[in-house]
């Protein structure tokens, strides 16, 4: 438990850097490159400096909701991380080690319901701030977190349709083998509809471009943060980039085979093999990451109405579509 | 007491204290706010009790979807003081006690006179997981299941139709009308 808290926190500021110097890429600048080798030591610089700047609790705010509201933002996101399988079992001194905090057969379900909760956050933070750009904010991200959940719900059932079972660990073994010997059996290729649905509302449940419309900084100053400062508003931060995380690995596990590679022998519970497939974990939730950083840096913002279109009309008929023909497929 | 028990206890009182608070409070965020710990208190109880599936259920639904849209209205109107109103008459405070203190006994006496179990039953692993609950919603209890999803329906139906009652015909208008994606609730 605390390795795999450690780990998200780790993986945080190294995401951090990852975008600033991914957008300078994109952007063909050259991004921080001044603070230790490839400016890898920015984060801790920016996370220094975040700790020693003023805690500013403005005039007029609910002090109580205020100060609330970046813990709603960051725990749930945190959460998350725990119904994750990292990597196969291991075998410590004659017991198997499940690389996973939070065991059982609801690991999905609690997921689906941590992602509802992220929204808390932002809402009392845009409630509690007086001020009207945060309350807009506030507002923009509750209508998108609820109409968007249930899009990603919708495309989880697929998923548990095919699978047959809510337990991640049984998700993952499901997806391990192939066909003809090469094409693994991930459900991205079985089921890709439900794929783009979940990575599209996994985008807008993380509040990343193209849907960052909380925050929007042409239209609405911050947003939710616009009143925050110090340490509450690096949470919010934290918050975002966890979850941003904490999506992408399970993208990874619902989709793209969690830690298993076609070609591995699934029987050994050798530490060294275990080993081996977090790091084929991590190196896939790793370009996942560089994919929404990319996605970040290429589109442009929608419109509000454009969003709620895409959410309502799109999104949900296309997921249920597919519920009713991955019914279909299954009865053959 | 051991530890299951303890929680038991704390999320029981934890429950009662959110839906006081609830009551009570005079800005309605608060009230949203203790609904939510109400709420989890309450998935907590059920966890405890072998249900985790209605547990997280509890959390997606209610804590999840419906908490929230009674915030995003809570936003939408954002009331300042003056706008709540004040204290309630005097006879409506005094009816509104008298009910609750019925509601109450009636509650009391039914706890009561009922027959409880000196002990737990004794409970399979399966019980309460997404298999068993699903199973048995699809087999013993389709029927009423199947209602359910037709009053839903109907609920939906009517939501729509009064969201959508003071709208002029679409052709009239010189703008389209805003979407309308809150009202399928």
């Amino acid at each position: 438990m605390v390795a795999v808290f450690g780990t998200v926190m780790n993986a945080v500021p190294i995401l951090v850097w990852a975008e600033r110097r991914v957008s300078a890429w994109v952007q063909d600048r050259v991004g921080p490159n001044r603070v230790g080798p490839w400016g890898l030591f920015q984060p801790i610089a920016d996370a220094l400096k975040l700790l020693f700047k003023e805690d500013i609790v403005p005039d007029g705010v609910d002090r109580v909701l205020f100060v609330l509201a970046p813990a709603f933002a960051f725990i749930p996101a945190a959460l998350i991380v725990t119904v994750i399988p990292f990597g196969a079992p291991m075998m410590v001194q004659g017991e198997p080690l499940q690389l996973q905090v939070c065991r059982g057969n609801v690991g999905i379900l609690l997921f689906l319901a941590l992602t509802g909760l992220g929204v808390y956050g932002i809402a009392f933070a845009g409630y509690a701030s007086n001020n009207k750009f945060a309350l807009l904010g506030g507002l923009r991200a509750s209508a998108q977190v609820v109409s968007y959940e249930i899009a990603m719900g919708l495309a989880i059932v697929s998923i548990l349709m095919s699978s047959q079972s809510v337990d991640m660990n049984a998700i993952v073994a499901d997806q391990t083998g192939t066909w003809m010997g090469f094409v693994p059996r991930w459900n991205v290729l079985r089921q890709p509809i439900a794929f783009v649905v979940f990575l599209v509302a996994a985008f807008a449940e993380s509040n990343r471009l193209p849907f960052d419309l909380p925050e929007c900084e042409a239209e609405l100053v911050g947003g939710y943060h616009t009143e925050y400062s110090s340490m509450k508003f690096s949470l919010f931060f934290l918050g975002e980039y966890t979850a941003m995380f904490a999506s992408c690995c399970m993208i990874t596990t619902l989709f793209l085979g969690g830690w298993s590679l076609p070609g591995m022998n699934l029987a050994s519970t050798s530490i060294p093999f275990s080993l081996l497939t977090v790091g084929v974990f991590f190196a896939k939730v790793s370009l996942l990451l560089f994919f929404y950083i990319i996605i970040r840096w290429t589109l442009p913002r929608f419109r509000f109405d454009q969003l709620m279109q895409l959410g309502w009309k799109t999104l949900i008929p296309l997921a249920l579509a597919n519920i009713i023909l991955t019914g279909v497929l299954a009865q053959r | 007491m051991n530890l299951r028990d303890f929680f038991f206890v704390l999320f029981s009182f934890l429950a009662v204290f959110g839906a006081f608070l609830t009551v009570t409070r005079r800005s309605p965020m608060y009230s949203a706010m203790s609904l939510l710990v109400f709420f989890g208190a309450i998935s907590g109880v059920m966890m405890i009790l072998a249900a985790p599936f209605l547990a997280l259920m509890q959390m997606m639904v209610y804590a999840g979807a419906i908490l929230v849209l009674f915030l995003f209205v809570i936003m939408l109107l954002s009331l300042r003081k003056e706008e709540l109103g004040g204290e309630r008459p005097w006879p409506l405070q005094l009816l509104a006690g008298c009910g609750c203190a019925v509601l109450f006994g009636l509650l009391a006496v039914a706890i009561l006179r009922a027959e409880l179990p000196r002990t737990a039953p004794a409970l399979g692993p399966e019980f309460g997981s997404p298999e068993a609950v699903g199973r048995a919603m699809f087999s013993e209890y389709v029927l009423a299941f199947e209602i359910v999803s037709v009053l839903i329906l109907a609920a939906t139906l009517g939501a729509v139709v009064l969201a959508k009652k003071h709208l002029e015909p679409p052709a009239a208008e010189e703008t389209p009308a805003p979407p309308h994606g809150e009202a399928h609730h």
